[in-house]
């Protein structure tokens, strides 16, 4: 029976992605790539990743799909359509196919011969669980174990932040008359309503991380979502300079996660060594300061703006 | 055991994007084509944690969820960019349809 | 008996999917295309949860299932809402 569900899962799944890179309106190749990242997080669910599947939806469906949405609506209709670039020729693109289909038969061939040989590392991670401070193995890893991959994870996310404001810098933020008129009064109710359980949301994922899927990524990408919420619906608006606060909280994750293993070099002997006693309030902490600068940074990503300000009504 | 699906789903994923990043010229097309295809190499990732006997590994597990943020980043990025080049050829009277 | 009377609700639910998206596929302008995809999916949606919530073990889950209902029917009410006041609007102009 799940093996029916995983082979219809699969051939909706590609034939969506075959939809997404040959259909001809940009439009329509950005709702179908949203309904691939939704069933992509029901395929990781089915690969036994719930992790994965939270973080697939809440950012690869969600936040990505906003981001390509806003941009495609700031094109103007040329831009839409042809962005002064012409589509390749047709013997072309057979070769591009031919070439494509070769390399996706190669890649099948690699997935299925390889002998399945378990990589070391996972097993390691197993047996080490007791020392993470957490029961759920891909926080510990995260946190504890592959911690230095987090960290400069950050310092990617923090720059990517940083060049997508660069490049924006002369688009000074100018809301158009579609954007800021809400006359209809469902949508401010529908803020009210929904943007405090988004956060409770977000703010229990990351805390869930501790023991059952979920964790900063997750959380924080929940916590940029109410942040869209609130933004779509008027509460927040988008400033062009950046706030004392806002740099503060950007860099939070980063400085803390930093800290944390700088400051006990002398209690442990290494970098990134925590007590074992310390260690859940430890890595509560610094969840809880990865989980704010990735919710604001992927929050200003879509704003595209340097600060946000709370809107007047 | 035959071929697994996911396994035909992920090589499918990659030849796809890879297709797509090739033969489409639209910059906001290639950037979905790029994520189409790390996606395929995200499930292969999956799919290679599976071989561990006790429970999936949870060591790529973690690595894509990094993997998949740092696509997201990148594609903001990459989004920025287009929308620059947008306001750039705006701003070139007369260059609209080159 | 109980998951009979489960099996019946979820196939009605998936009924009422079913008939929401042939409207969705066969139905001439956006307005009677919303109508029926909003409408049969939230009462598809609506019989799905009450023939999963009767397999529930325990009452969390139930509140569980209860709550996600809601959450759907009001995003789907009001997307539908927006969706259609946009299509009105852009009709206006021309």
């Amino acid at each position: 029976m799940m093996a029916l569900f995983d082979v219809v899962l699969v051939f909706t799944l590609v034939l969506l992605a075959w939809r997404c890179v040959t259909v001809t309106d940009v439009f329509r190749a950005i709702v179908v790539f949203i309904v691939i990242g939704l069933l992509l997080g029901l395929a990781w669910a089915r690969l036994e990743a719930p992790d994965l599947a939270l973080a697939e939806t809440a950012i690869g469906a969600g936040l990505l799909g906003v981001l390509l949405l806003g941009t495609w609506r700031a094109l103007d209709a040329g831009e839409r359509h042809a962005c002064g670039h012409h589509r390749a020729p047709v013997p072309a693109r057979w070769l591009a196919g031919i070439g494509s289909a070769g390399f996706g038969l190669a890649m099948l061939v690699a997935l299925t011969s390889l002998d399945g040989h378990p990589g070391g590392a996972g097993e390691l991670a197993l047996n080490n669980l007791d020392a993470a401070g957490t029961e759920q193995p891909v926080t510990a890893v995260l946190l504890n174990f592959r911690s230095y991959d987090t960290l400069l994870e950050m310092g990617v996310v923090l720059m990517a932040l940083i060049g997508a404001l660069l490049c924006r810098a002369a688009l000074t933020y100018q809301p158009r008359a579609e954007d800021v008129t809400v006359d209809t009064p469902l949508v401010p109710v529908l803020v009210t309503a929904f943007a405090p359980a988004v956060l409770l949301m977000g703010v229990y994922l990351v805390w869930a991380g501790t023991h059952s899927p979920g964790g900063a990524f997750q959380g924080g990408a929940t916590l940029a979502g109410a942040g869209v919420l609130l933004v779509l619906g008027g509460r927040l608006h988008g400033v062009p300079h950046t706030a004392l606060i806002t740099r503060a909280l950007l860099i939070l994750g980063t400085v803390v996660f930093t800290a944390a293993g700088l400051l006990l070099i002398p209690l442990e002997g290494a970098f990134m060594a925590y007590p074992a006693d310390f260690i859940y309030p430890i890595m509560l902490v610094i969840e809880y300061s990865l989980a704010l600068s990735i919710a604001l940074s992927l929050l200003l990503l879509f704003t595209g703006t340097h600060g946000l300000r709370r809107g007047e009504s | 055991m035959g071929v697994d699906v996911f396994a035909i789903a992920a090589a499918a994923l990659m030849a796809l994007g890879f297709y797509g990043f090739v033969a489409q010229p639209h910059p906001l097309r290639r950037i979905l084509a790029i994520n189409i295809f790390g996606n395929g190499v995200f499930m292969s990732m999956i799919l290679i944690a599976r071989w561990l006997p006790d429970g999936p590994d949870t060591v790529p597990h973690a690595m894509v969820i990094t993997g998949l943020v740092i696509a997201v980043s990148a594609s903001a990025f990459g989004l920025a960019l287009i929308r620059r080049q947008a306001l750039n050829r705006r701003s070139e009277p007369g260059s609209t349809d080159d | 008996m109980i998951n009979l009377l489960a099996g019946a609700f979820i196939i009605a639910g998936l009924l009422f999917f079913l008939a929401g998206t042939v409207g969705l596929l066969r139905f001439p302008d956006i307005y009677s295309r919303l109508h029926a995809v909003t409408k049969a999916d939230n009462a598809g949606l609506g019989l799905l949860a009450v023939g999963i919530a009767l397999l529930a073990d325990t009452w969390r889950l139930v509140l569980l299932i209860a709550l996600l209902w809601m959450v759907a029917v009001i995003a789907s009410s009001v997307a539908c809402h927006l969706v259609a006041r946009h299509h009105l609007r852009e009709e206006d102009q021309g």
